[in-house]
């Protein structure tokens, strides 16, 4: 079956659990790596909700990874990569020019499932993950409800705004 | 601690000595000393020697600093025999390892004999972050004690190091970074063994608006060395940092 390729413009978020953030908020590369028997990472594509605006997309996305039976930890957060930026980025900054699919992988809970392909368990995940890490547009915290402000994050040329929120959760950063 | 094991017959039992049973005997003292090892490990002032013929670690005790370091826990020096049983030799199961401290035990440790200033500090991540491992499992595995002993041995044989970005890997092992950029970033995932996972990135020395990327596998023993020539130093230390 054809999948769907996630175009440039379009966004996906990446759920990342309180122990790979960093104590100054930044999800760390940790975040990014395969997991055993993994073959793709696994993010959802925000525009395919059709939802309209950030903030109701990624409360379907918490909705959804709820009902998969996600166990959503409390300083846990959502990562929001734009797609083109991510490509672009890891074959321009990756030795091997990494070139990395994005493709939709819907499933029956999660229609707006899909997946990072193109990393692989050898020496150069690390250094993969790290640069999906710089990728990383906002994050958003789990629990936040729909309006709270988001981190600005990774490239700056795409930071949205000045704000930078203090990494709640975490008083011993 | 004494180990209450019955001692050897000795020669004017000798006529009643049953071989079979002698072996059967040798293989159960085998048994009890692997389970006590790591109470043994701890308290190696015992007198098993005068027993056994087995020669203790000199001078080991319970807060001495090379229990906790990395060529310590690599084994024993060959030089000190393990047992000098009359039965076959264990088997390489059966032989005692050393002990893995618990993760409790390794922050404990940062917290109160570990040098560096940012000592509490970093005790207080690690248990964060064990915390959260458990809230987060088992998406997120708890932290591997390995990885975590490997970390502070690299962090007490470099001093200078400031304080990193710890976090965990899905699977458990420790991450440390440090970072000071997007072009000065040093990121190391300790996975247990004395090997570490590591990646830099750089400014190019010829040409500072580029940056050099590099990762690969080392020891914990000599990863200091293999990045050095990038200029890691100029920003994960803190002298170099103070200078700069």
């Amino acid at each position: 079956m054809q999948r769907d390729r996630v175009p440039d413009t379009d966004h996906i978020s990446r759920y990342c659990g309180g122990a790979q953030i960093l104590p100054d908020g930044r999800i760390s590369g940790t975040a990014f790596r395969l997991r055993e028997l993994e073959q793709y990472l696994s993010v959802n594509w925000l525009e395919y909700l059709g939802l309209g605006d950030r903030d109701s997309e990624i409360a379907e996305v918490r909705r959804v990874l709820v009902a998969k039976g996600r166990n959503l930890g409390t300083t846990a957060r959502l990562a929001v990569l734009n797609a083109g930026v991510l490509r672009e980025h890891v074959a321009s900054a990756s030795a091997d020019h990494r070139v990395l699919d994005i493709l939709h992988e819907p499933e029956p809970k999660d229609p707006s499932h899909a997946g990072i392909y193109g990393l692989r368990r050898d020496d150069t995940l690390m250094e993969i993950a790290e640069l999906i890490a710089q990728a990383v547009q906002d994050t958003i915290l789990r629990r936040s409800e729909p309006g709270c402000p988001r981190e600005p994050h990774g490239c700056p040329s795409l930071r949205r705004q000045a704000w930078r929120a203090p990494a709640r959760g975490d008083p011993f950063r | 601690m004494r180990l209450d094991i019955p001692r050897r017959r000795r020669s004017n039992q000798s006529a009643q000595h049953d071989p079979f049973q002698s072996t059967f005997l040798s293989a159960e003292i085998l048994r009890t000393y692997t389970r006590r090892n790591a109470v043994f490990r701890h308290d190696a002032t015992s007198t098993a020697s005068t027993t056994f013929g087995w020669a203790p670690v000199e001078g080991l005790r319970t807060d001495d600093r090379k229990l906790w370091g990395q060529e310590h826990w690599a084994g024993r020096p060959p030089e000190h025999p393990r047992f000098h049983l009359e039965s076959s030799s264990p088997s390489r199961s059966e032989q005692p390892s050393p002990r893995q401290p618990s993760v409790a035990e390794l922050i404990l440790h940062v917290r109160e004999r570990f040098k560096a200033e940012f000592a509490e500090r970093l005790a207080k991540r690690l248990d964060y972050l064990a915390k959260i491992s458990q809230e987060e499992y088992p998406e997120q595995a708890p932290i591997a004690p390995e990885a975590l002993q490997d970390f502070v041995a690299f962090l007490e044989s470099t001093p200078k190091l400031v304080y990193p970005g710890v976090v965990l890997t899905p699977s458990g092992n420790i991450q440390a970074e440090w970072r000071k950029g997007k072009n000065r970033h040093f990121a190391v995932e300790f996975v247990g063994s004395g090997d570490v996972h590591f990646v830099v990135f750089a400014p190019d020395p010829k040409d500072p608006y580029k940056t050099i990327r590099a990762s690969g596998m080392a020891t914990v023993a000599s990863l200091t060395d293999i990045v050095r020539p990038y200029g890691v130093d100029s920003w994960a230390t803190e002298s170099t940092r103070r200078a700069a």
